[in-house]
């Protein structure tokens, strides 16, 4: 027999046990569909994590050895499934609402909020999305998000992560507190200069302020000098305080716009160490907004804590098969986590609605923060 | 007392009656709904004779009302009070039901009970930051940070949040992010903490204490009205009594009572009145059908795994079913 004959052969036989997998899920399912009801009566959670401990070590006890890992993997997920079609069933079929439909985009004068003063890179952020809007500089990430939520503008925009130094938590930890949806998102290239007032030679330099990113994505640069460094609350804030003080002992590091905007001159440009280095800004709205076009979805989500638990929240993506891009965890109360993480996909696609389905019912707590295009 | 107003009486010399009242230190309001055109006084009458007023010009006639509540009594206040919280509305015919944990335990517990809730029909959502409980050893709350997940949960369901108040260190964080404050059983006769609540002039779940009468429980009422707010929900929960079978005996004849005597919407709360989660569904129904205004369930998505009261929470699909149920009651009852 040569191996094409072999592999035909096998293929046969691997088609009639799949077969059979097919079947016994089924009968399986119908198994569930008789418990669903019986749980509901004596008061007991779908899910039954001691139950689920038994199945799982009744499992390993007729398991060989080498194959334990995809034993647990696979019995976890049918357990997954279950879960799903109980949840279904005991609440009369009807489907979880991923994310409201979507509304129109806003139109019209439009007021967009983002963090810090005129020159900020979060205003660039604002220029590039929304070139015709009228840009409201906030005080704080979290007044972005307030300003949002109580229609005091149209849209937000915060940064959620930098090509350098990562995700920026407090984004984060904000959309998990407000009901905020994500609506778009682009990428700054933070292309910093050295700023001072108009005259100042590099050597009188004595003191250089910016916000703490600035300085840090600027590091190299900085290390060649001796200049004292100071944090400001953001890189426009630092540019105005320099304008302000009018000493060429003073510098800012920060945008050419901010320059332009203060009044002082560029003496160097593009000081940024990582020249490729970009923050990714997002649009936030108090309502989704989406279409068919829209090609990335965001989700943050909760789960028990336990071995494989968010392994088996991911491999519903895997059996859906959508691509994660991105997966970020911020700590909870209670020495929890919360996992946040962008998906490749329409919410509207078949194969992500079930994939976040099932990823739901397999954890204590899944929600869709947006689709948008990425 | 109650002055019945001549119906030719000038306003002038109403304003002027009212302003003499007043000077005595009473307090005196309009009585709408009536025929008549009617005052209300209110505060220490107990030397007042109906006399005095009934020698006036514009005065019909005056007589004592027996009742020791006036504001929170019907014949002050012969129309229902409907009181709302955000996007609820409690009594004169509207039904809402209150669902939710027993405490705020975790960000994960809170805002997927929040959300199953939400889908079945609950219109506000309550969750303890601050337990009193009878044992000084058991859980006594998140405190503050659990107002804070309650308030996560709102802002992504937009249910209006009900929470105890226990102490008036916190009358701060209360007025500012509770939606309905909850004065529990055991401080209905904390009346300084009942007047402090009053002035914050928010919506008050009352609960009747333990062992308190219905007129005790409408004097309390009385103290958050006169305190300042007249957004008041009245709350029978059980009672205690010889029987042991239950963890408290859940009064539903306090229901017509209570709406005969007062223009209060009232609720009843057979998760605390039965402490059994099985009683929970049939008590709610009775009480649905005795003419409650509304329903406050506890639901965990654990019961029993809860850190407080596992044993009266029912799951949310469990919840879900009882919506349902309710519902149907609801139509049956229907004039």
């Amino acid at each position: 027999m040569d191996n094409h004959e072999i592999i035909q052969k096998v293929r046969a036989g691997m088609d009639t046990v799949d077969g059979r997998l097919v079947e016994l899920l089924q009968e399986r399912m119908t198994l569930v569909d008789q418990i669903a009801e019986a749980k509901r009566a004596e008061n007991i959670p779908i899910a039954d994590e001691a139950r689920e401990q038994q199945i799982i070590e009744g499992a390993l006890k007729i398991a060989k050895d080498e194959y334990r890992g995809e034993v647990v993997t696979f019995i976890r997920t049918v357990m997954g499934l279950s879960k799903f079609r109980q949840r279904k069933l005991l609440f009369d079929g009807v489907e979880e609402v991923l994310l409201p439909p979507p509304r129109k985009p806003q139109e019209g004068n439009l007021v967009v909020a983002y963090q810090g003063l005129p020159g900020a890179w979060g205003e660039q952020a604002a220029l590039k999305l929304f070139p015709e809007g009228e840009l409201k500089g906030m005080k704080t990430f979290k007044d972005v998000f307030v300003a949002v939520k109580d229609k005091e503008v149209s849209y937000g925009i915060v940064p959620i992560e930098n090509s350098k130094t990562g995700a920026i938590g407090e984004t984060y930890d904000l959309l998990r507190k407000y009901g905020c949806f994500i609506v778009g998102q682009t990428y700054v290239q933070a292309a910093h200069c050295l700023m001072a007032v108009p005259g100042t030679k590099i050597s009188d330099i004595r003191e250089v302020l910016s916000h703490p990113e600035g300085l840090h994505q600027c590091a190299g640069y900085l290390k060649r000098r001796t200049w004292d460094l100071t944090e400001c609350r953001n890189t426009a804030a630092a540019a105005n305080w320099v304008a302000e003080k009018g000493e060429k002992r003073y510098a800012a590091i920060g945008s050419r716009r901010a320059a332009e905007l203060y009044g002082l001159e560029v003496l160097e440009d593009n000081i940024t160490d990582d020249q490729s280095n970009s923050t990714r800004f997002i649009t936030i709205a108090d309502e989704p907004e989406y279409d068919s076009s829209c090609d990335m979805v965001s989700i943050t989500f909760r789960t028990s804590h336990r071995s494989g638990a968010l392994c088996e929240v991911l491999f519903h993506f895997m059996a859906g098969g959508i691509n994660l891009t991105r997966i970020e965890s911020r700590p909870m109360i209670g020495d929890k986590y919360c996992f946040f993480a962008d998906l490749e996909g329409n919410i509207e696609d078949d194969n992500v609605q079930r994939g976040l389905r099932h990823a739901a019912a397999s954890c204590g707590y899944l929600e869709v923060l947006g689709c948008y295009p990425g | 007392m109650i002055i019945v107003i001549k119906p030719d009486a000038s306003e002038e010399a109403i304003e002027q009656l009212k302003n003499s009242i007043q000077d005595q230190g009473l307090i005196v309001q309009d009585i709408k709904g009536g025929n008549a055109r009617m005052l209300g006084l209110a505060g220490d009458v107990s030397n007042v004779s109906p006399d005095t007023f009934s020698r006036s010009d514009i005065v019909e006639s005056a007589f004592k009302v027996r009742e020791p509540y006036k504001l929170a009594g019907r014949r002050f206040h012969p129309e229902d009070t409907v009181v709302s919280a955000g996007t609820a509305k409690i009594g004169g015919g509207h039904f809402a039901v209150i669902a939710g944990p027993c405490s705020v335990e975790s960000e994960d517990q809170i805002l997927s009970v929040a959300k199953d809730i939400a889908k079945s029909g609950a219109k506000l959502l309550r969750g303890g930051a601050f337990k009193p409980r009878s044992s000084p050893y058991s859980f006594h709350g998140l405190g503050l940070e659990g107002l804070e997940l309650l308030k996560a949960a709102k802002q992504k369901t937009g249910l209006p949040i009900v929470s105890e108040i226990l102490s008036q260190n916190h009358l701060d964080a209360f007025a500012e992010d509770v939606d309905v404050i909850q004065i529990g059983a055991r401080n209905m006769q904390n009346f300084s903490l009942l007047v402090e609540v009053g002035k914050l002039k928010k919506p008050v779940l009352l609960k009747r204490g333990l062992s308190s009468t219905l007129e005790e429980l409408l004097m309390s009422a009385e103290y958050l009205i006169k305190g300042g707010t007249d957004q008041v929900i009245l709350c029978e929960r059980g009672i205690r009594t010889f029987e042991t079978a239950t963890r408290n005996t859940l009064d539903l004849s306090a229901i017509p009572v209570l709406k005969q005597k007062s223009h209060l919407p009232v609720i009843a709360d057979p998760s605390h009145g039965t402490g059994h989660w099985h009683l929970v569904e049939p008590l709610a129904l009775a009480a649905v059908a005795a003419g409650a205004d509304g329903l406050i369930i506890e639901v965990h998505n654990m019961p029993h795994k809860a850190l407080c009261d596992g044993q009266q929470s029912i799951t949310p699909e469990v919840f879900h079913h009882l919506m349902k149920k309710v519902n149907r009651v609801r139509e049956a009852i229907k004039e």
